[in-house]
């Protein structure tokens, strides 16, 4: 027999003292050093504190234990005029997270009533450093996707493929997801990584998937990021983010297919060491593809390994320096110098000629986007390169 | 050389460059539309285009129409051009993209001839599609109101709604300035934007009344990818939009160009 006693005076509005060990019982874990002897949260704050992952929580945490210190300030959206906050790329660039808290003081105490996505915050900005690393739901709008060499009316319609304004979600809840590369701001990365997405999933008919947006901070501090990432230290605030999100999809038994691009390649290495380091159980149900690694690929399917997550594919363009430079292990003369000759189209290049912008459709498409551009000199390199391959290669 | 030094004062590389024009000519019904359009510089495969566009027909346009958010039009011609640094050293530091898309579009909902109903009624198809049963807005007012309701200490009704026209403002599609009028080559044009505070990048449209129930309209799509970079080229995009509209004419078309099939079966 089982039973179970319904404490009907319980309700959305109800305010519930905490302590270190009942919040637990709520499926929250706060600090040790909360002030719970100053803050109580009703039912329905609890309710969204027990739906973020860990770093979310963290970081709302810290903007209450603000409040409990400074609860009479007008207001808590200030940003941060030191430079090394955002030199130092392992702390949050922003001084106050993106949700908004409501509160009511009552006389010493401060009473959580609800916590929600802070409009004022979420979403693209004018001002692309002012974008945050959240999650956002990105619906596709049309079936358009980039899987030939394209007319100039198809290349506009991929990019309206998916929403430009996508909206912030807690959790991941579509079967697919994506990690962005540097410099790609929200509505760039939203188009972008539904692109990549289409590739690596090809016959998944993906209608939504969830994007796990790395924002630019510009040129110099995204590639400080990527060193962060790429030594043995604290790993960047992105890379904690999404291993505590990757930690949230093990324990909701949820099975996600990712992409990670460019830089998204760096950043997922790294949020799996992080994860292995702080949480250690095996992520089972998370299939990874990665396309333009910025990562050292034979690392990352290590670490994948370790932690259970499958690498199904790596869509790499042989032209492309970035993965030749990052994958130093597998790096030869002869591929270096091969990328190195197409240096300028990777920097410079455009939509369907850089090599590493959009997903690699083969070698031959390549040459006849080169071609198509007048780039003749190029595409004959290609070929050439094309001949010493056998028929069977994979990236023909 | 001279080529980079030319693109370190400029700012930026690529762009519509007007001394690589293609001249386009479509027949519309009794009517001839011309223009110059600069080259693509974007790898793209040449598309077989058509020339000639009977814009009164409603078979015509059921046939070949297509939508995107609210517009229903028939696709007459793209081009896209892309603005690059002149050196980077870094992956996916394009600065953006511009494209210029011909199409027509038909409505039986007002008289296209008169201009004052043209100005209403391409805001109106922005606001009644968003608004609509399921539109983004609606879906937006509607989550807003319900989780207002579940909150412990639900929003005041004054509250609620600025929280909604905040989150429309976000990640909704937010009231577009009022459609005006512009002269071109003597001819009268609907131009209106639409634009959003969070972003740079918008789009620039140019109505021509074509007869009651038909126009033609001119979108420019202004991408901006790094927001950092778009002063280095917003003007020389605006100035190539301008140009662009400029080499547009309207004239009567001359008796021999009234066989359609014989028109469409010509290629780009």
């Amino acid at each position: 027999m089982s039973w179970s006693k319904l404490n009907k005076t319980i309700d959305a509005h109800s305010v519930i003292p905490l302590d270190a060990l009942s919040c637990r019982d709520f499926g929250v874990n706060l600090p040790a050093n909360f002030p719970f002897n100053k803050a109580k949260f009703t039912c329905q704050a609890l309710a969204m504190l027990s739906q973020l992952n860990d770093y979310d929580l963290k970081m709302v945490c810290a903007d209450i234990i603000q409040i409990c210190a400074n609860p009479n300030a007008t207001n808590s959206i200030k940003h941060s005029r030191n430079p090394l906050r955002r030199l130092w790329r392992t702390k949050y660039p922003f001084r106050n997270y993106h949700f908004l808290i409501r509160y009511t003081l009552e006389e010493n105490n401060i009473s959580i009533t609800d916590i929600l996505f802070d409009k004022q915050l979420e979403g693209a900005k004018n001002n692309f450093a002012a974008e945050r690393t959240m999650l956002y739901e990105v619906k596709r709008q049309s079936s358009h996707t980039y899987d030939k060499a394209m007319n100039d009316d198809e290349i506009k319609k991929v990019q309206g493929a998916w929403e430009r304004i996508p909206t912030p979600t807690t959790q991941i809840k579509t079967q697919h997801a994506a990690v962005n590369g540097m410099q790609n701001e929200l509505t760039k990365a939203a188009w972008l990584m539904g692109t990549h997405l289409d590739r690596a999933y090809e016959g998944d008919g993906i209608k939504a998937y969830t994007l796990f947006h790395n924002p630019t901070d510009y040129t110099k501090l995204d590639l400080i990021e990527c060193a962060f990432d790429k030594r043995s230290g604290t790993k960047s605030h992105n890379a904690q983010h999404l291993a505590a999100v990757l930690a949230q999809n093990n324990q909701q038994g949820k099975q996600v297919k990712w992409l990670a691009h460019s830089q998204g390649a760096i950043i997922f290495c790294a949020a799996l060491e992080h994860y292995r380091i702080h949480y250690g159980k095996p992520l089972t149900g998370q299939q990874l593809a990665v396309h333009g690694s910025g990562s050292n690929v034979e690392r990352l399917k290590r670490i994948a390994h370790s932690v259970g997550v499958k690498v199904v594919s790596v869509r790499n363009n042989p032209y492309d320096l970035v993965p030749n430079l990052a994958d130093r292990s597998k790096i030869s003369s002869s591929s270096l110098v091969r990328s190195l000759k197409f240096k300028g189209l990777v920097t410079d290049g455009s939509v369907g000629e850089s090599p590493h912008t959009l997903p690699f459709l083969g070698l031959v498409t390549y040459a006849a986007q080169l071609q198509m551009l007048g780039n003749n000199e190029k595409a004959d390199i290609v070929r050439k390169f094309i001949k010493t391959l056998p028929p069977t290669d994979a990236r023909l | 050389m001279i080529k980079l030094a030319k693109a370190f004062y400029r700012g930026f590389i690529g762009g519509p460059s007007f001394d690589n024009c293609t001249h386009y000519r479509f027949i519309l019904e009794d009517k001839l539309l011309t223009l110059d359009m600069p080259s693509s510089n974007v790898a793209a495969v040449p598309s077989t285009i058509d020339v000639s566009f009977p814009y009164n027909s409603k078979s015509w346009f059921n046939q070949h129409k297509e939508d995107y958010f609210h517009h229903v039009y028939v696709h007459m011609l793209t081009k896209n051009w892309m603005y690059l640094p002149p050196v980077s050293y870094l992956p996916s530091s394009e600065y953006g993209m511009l494209s210029c898309q011909l199409r027509i579009k038909q409505t039986n909902k007002i008289n296209a001839l008169d201009a004052v109903q043209l100005k209403r009624f391409v805001i109106e198809s922005y606001d009644d599609f968003h608004w609509g049963p399921d539109g983004r807005n609606t879906e937006i007012k509607k989550d807003t109101t319900l989780e207002s309701s579940k909150m412990a200490v639900p929003f005041e009704p004054d509250e609620l709604e600025e929280e909604i026209l905040g989150r429309i403002e976000t990640r909704g599609y937010p009231p577009l300035p009022a459609a005006k009028e512009v002269i071109l080559n003597n001819r009268q044009w609907v131009f209106y934007q639409v634009k959003r505070n969070n972003s740079l990048s918008r789009q620039d449209f140019y109505c021509l009344p074509l007869s009651e129930h038909a126009f033609l309209e001119v979108e420019f799509n202004h991408r901006i990818d790094r927001s950092d970079k778009h002063k280095k080229w917003a003007k020389h995009a605006l100035e190539s939009q301008q140009r662009i509209m400029e080499s547009i004419k309207l004239s009567d078309s001359p008796p021999e160009h009234d066989n359609l099939i014989a028109d469409n079966s010509k290629s780009d």
